[in-house]
């Protein structure tokens, strides 16, 4: 107990450089862990978004650009699938059920979505998870919006709350559907995809509100009320994308060839599955890059840690040899120096893991907004506790330089130095 | 503060120990008697899609593209290459089968559900593989962790002919794995 209490002591008087070395591995582990941590978590959440759909059908694009699109509302579809198709293909004897996905609109930086109750009936996350509603009910009539459980909480609508949706995926006030609200009749629990940040029409609702809008703009003089477009035929014309359910798994790729052999226009369909893995496989080098950039960060910390023990032997040749006057062994002052490493190291780690948490609270709002995508805070993992213990391990054995060093200096100077 | 640190891992690493012994144990039990088998013993004997041909025109080689009797020919090839019989004695038998792996469901980092097929390309290129040539493997128990796309696994399991919900399929082979593993021919 002593001897710690020396210890401790002897590294209080040396507090900058002893809080320097710290700081430096506490970041470093702070970005290896962090990097972890954030590709493992967006890897979970992209896979956690969509589950036990077949297949995602859109007009012919890239396979990555149709699922971040139709699934996670990033970026944009070039053109649309005609609504007869989409009623040719769900009519195929294998489709068990389709949801039609039409995207474009938006409502204060929330994305609009229209489409059909078969959403809520069919479409799963995180494995077999539904969506369920927290209050309210599913669409009834034309105008009728269903909100995700982010857009109700940060905008703070209630049911029955009547909303405008924005034309374009940019809400500006000039280009607003202001004639024809909605009324919001239910509001979903929490998934942490992004349902939570979507509001949900009807495909007619959709296509009411788009009546009176030709030519790119909103006809003069054209205007249809209301109640007026309740008369109209509100089939819609087209619609984005959409999500298919087979009888049977097995039957995945006959479907997807039926559907990318469609003859009367170019549709792609991909199993979100396959796709996801591709873009791993894509993004897999990257992260790798990364990863052991912040594997070299650890060890330019450690060594940066052992040089200042190094240069601090020297200064401290006095100190060892007061230690040894008043009994310490060598093996003591061996000790006393690896403890040391290793007791800076678990410092290091304790201050990496809280500042990655501070890190991570603070940039989960932004990536939530940004990408749609959850990021959870839990304990750490058993890869990232191996990780720390490699760390630490790394640090002992880094600590052993010095130490044999102080172990040699203090049996060579023994009681009297020649500094 | 070191000690502290350090516990975390070793109980860890022991925890990593004993999970794969157990699962060892169980793979050593599994392994009894499985049944090494072949894409081409998933076909039943005698079943030959030329005879579906042969038993719709004799003619074939003089259709011409655009023939609507070519159409039909083609509608009827593709419904029963959508169907294709399944060998029912290999129901409930543990068998190991190698072969490519398409993703269906995973995490990001193993995957709980994914096909097997026995070519690579099975996907887009060609026309898809007879349903008797695809198996639907379910690994929730123990998710297999995934390399990279279309990888080439073996898979030990019982196999089943799961019937589809609709009856115009015939049944389709699922595989609860018992193991999953990387091929090595």
């Amino acid at each position: 107990m002593a001897i710690l209490a020396l210890a401790l002591r002897s590294v209080l008087s040396r507090r900058l450089t002893a809080s320097l070395m710290v700081l430096s591995i506490a970041l470093s582990v702070m970005l290896l862990l962090g990097v972890e941590r954030l590709r493992t978590q967006t890897r979970a959440s992209f896979a956690n978004t969509i589950s036990g759909t077949d297949l995602i059908v859109g007009a012919r694009t890239g396979a990555t650009a149709l699922l971040l699109h139709a699934v996670f509302r990033i970026g944009y579809a070039t053109t649309n699938v005609s609504w007869a198709a989409y009623q040719e293909i769900a009519r195929h004897p294998r489709v068990r059920w389709t949801i039609p996905l039409s995207l474009g609109d938006s409502h204060r930086g929330f994305a609009v979505l229209g489409t059909t109750p078969e959403y809520f009936r069919h479409y799963q996350y995180a494995r077999d998870r539904g969506l369920r509603l927290a209050a309210g009910a599913l669409f009834d009539d034309v105008y009728d919006a269903v909100l995700g459980a982010d857009v109700a909480r940060e905008l703070g609508y209630r049911l029955h709350d009547s909303i405008v949706i924005a034309h374009g995926a940019v809400d500006a006030d000039f280009t607003q559907h202001a004639d024809k609200p909605f009324r919001v009749v239910g509001i979903l629990t929490k998934t942490g995809t992004p349902v939570d940040r979507t509001v949900h029409v009807t495909l007619a609702g959709l296509e009411a509100v788009h009546l009176d809008w030709q030519a790119g703009m909103q006809a003069p003089g054209a205007a249809v009320s209301a109640d007026e477009a309740r008369r109209h035929d509100l089939t819609p014309r087209s619609i984005t994308a959409f999500l298919v359910g087979l009888d049977s798994r097995t039957a995945v790729f006959h479907a997807q060839r039926y559907v990318n052999d469609y003859r009367r226009e170019p549709l792609l369909a991909i199993l979100p599955g396959v796709v996801l893995q591709e873009l791993w496989d894509a993004i897999g080098v990257a992260e790798q890059a990364l990863l052991a950039v912040s594997g070299l960060v650890a060890l330019v910390g450690l060594s940066g840690m052992v040089t200042a023990l190094l240069t601090g032997l020297n200064e401290r040749r006095r100190e060892m040899a007061v230690l040894r006057s008043v009994g310490a062994r060598p093996r003591h002052v061996l000790a006393l120096i690896v403890g040391e490493a290793a007791a800076l190291a678990a410092a290091g780690l304790a201050l990496g893991l809280a500042l990655l948490y501070l890190g991570l609270v603070a940039a989960r709002a932004l990536i939530q907004t940004r990408l749609g995508l959850s990021i959870e805070i839990g304990l750490p993992g058993l890869h990232e506790w191996v990780l720390l213990g490699i760390v630490l391990l790394a640090s002992v054995i880094a600590g052993l330089w010095p130490a044999i060093r102080a172990y040699r200096y203090s049996l060579t100077d023994g009681m009297t130095v020649h500094v | 503060m070191r000690r502290t640190a350090v516990l975390p891992l070793i109980v860890a690493l022991g925890l990593g120990l004993s999970e794969t012994r157990t699962l060892a144990a169980a793979d050593a039990k599994a392994t009894a008697s499985v049944q090494d088998i072949e894409w081409k013993h998933l076909v039943p004997p005698g079943y030959d899609p030329s005879q579906l041909v042969r038993k719709y025109y004799d003619d074939v080689a003089k259709l011409k593209d655009d023939d609507p009797r070519a159409e039909r020919l083609a509608e009827a090839l593709r419904r029963a290459w959508e169907s294709a019989p399944v060998v029912a004695s290999l129901d409930n038998k543990t068998v190991k089968l190698s072969g490519f792996l398409v993703s269906l469901e995973g995490d990001g980092k193993a995957v709980s559900e994914f096909l097997l097929v026995p070519y690579f390309g099975a996907c887009i290129h060609v026309p898809p593989p007879p349903s008797n040539q695809i198996v639907l493997v379910r690994t929730r128990a123990r998710p297999y962790k995934i390399s990279h796309s279309f990888e080439r696994v073996s898979v030990t399991g019982r196999l089943r002919t799961e019937q589809a919900r609709n009856d115009l399929a015939s049944a389709s082979y699922v595989i609860e794995a018992a193991r999953v593993e990387p091929h090595a021919p």
